[in-house]
C-alpha cells in the first residue's frame, strides 16, 4: 500500500460522508501489483526504461497536452 | 443514489473500484443486496457501458440514502454529466500518467499472448507493439478528460 492509496481512500470516504477503517481496507490490497497506483496522474516512470527513443517521441507528442494539464 | 467509478484503461481502475466498494460495504451499503433490489432488468452487472441503459431511470429507482456502485470505461455522455452536475449521481475518475498507462497496456498484451488459448483476454491480444499501445491510450484520453474536467467528479 502506498500513502497515496490511503489518501485517495480518505477523499472517497469524505465524498460519501463515510467514517470507516480505511487503513484496514487499504491493507487488504497491499501487494506489489497495487503499488502501481499513483495519485492524480502520477506514474512509476517505467516508460523511461521500457520505451525506445522513437516510442518516447511519439508518446510525448501525443500525450504532452494531457500531461501538462493533469499530471 | 448511484456512484460511478470511471477509470482510464490501465490506471488501476479496478483497484479504485474495489477500494470504493469496500468503503461502501463497510458503511452498510451492501452492494449485492442493493444491486439485486434496484438494478432489476436495467443492467445485469455493475460493470456497465453507460450507453446501454438509462441512467436517469436507474437513478430514480435507488433511494438517495443508499449507494450503488457502478464501474465504467465509457464516455461521459450528456445524461451522466447532467446527473452528476445536479448531485443525483456521484462519480470518481481514476487516471494515470499516460506514458505509464501505455507501457502497462503493452505489458498486459504481451502477458496475454503467452497465456493458454482459453485464458486469453481478446481485447489485449492485438496490442503487440508499444506504438499500438501508445496510439490506443491516446485515443482514450479524450474520454478520460471528459470525466476529470467535470467539476463534480472526484479525480483520483
Amino acid at each position: 500500500m502506498t500513502n497515496n492509496t490511503l489518501m485517495v481512500a480518505r477523499k472517497i470516504a469524505d465524498m460519501i460522508s463515510v467514517e470507516t477503517d480505511l487503513n484496514g481496507i487499504c491493507n487488504r490490497y497491499n501487494s506489489d501489483k497495487r503499488l502501481i497506483w499513483e495519485y492524480n496522474g502520477g506514474g512509476s516512470d517505467k516508460w523511461k526504461t521500457q520505451m525506445t527513443q522513437q516510442e518516447k517521441d511519439l508518446a510525448l507528442n501525443l500525450f504532452r497536452d494531457f500531461i501538462d494539464k493533469y499530471c | 443514489m448511484i456512484m460511478i467509478s470511471y477509470g482510464l484503461q490501465r490506471s488501476a481502475s479496478t483497484f479504485a473500484y474495489q477500494i470504493i466498494y469496500d468503503i461502501l460495504e463497510s458503511a452498510g451499503h451492501d452492494q449485492q443486496e442493493l444491486f439485486d433490489r434496484y438494478a432489476g432488468s436495467l443492467i445485469s452487472a455493475p460493470f456497465v457501458k453507460l450507453e446501454d441503459f438509462s441512467l436517469t431511470s436507474f437513478a430514480k429507482c435507488v433511494p438517495p440514502e443508499r449507494i450503488i456502485l457502478l464501474k465504467t470505461h465509457s464516455f461521459l455522455n450528456e445524461e451522466a454529466a447532467r446527473l452528476i452536475g445536479s448531485g443525483d449521481v456521484i462519480a470518481t475518475a481514476s487516471y494515470r500518467n499516460p506514458m505509464d498507462a501505455a507501457v502497462s497496456l503493452y505489458n498486459v498484451g504481451r502477458k496475454e499472448r503467452r497465456k493458454p488459448e482459453n485464458k486469453k483476454r481478446k481485447g489485449f491480444l492485438e496490442i503487440d507493439t508499444m506504438f499500438k499501445a501508445i496510439e490506443t491510450i491516446s485515443a482514450l484520453l479524450p474520454v478520460c478528460e471528459g470525466w476529470i474536467r467535470h467539476s463534480a467528479v472526484l479525480p483520483i
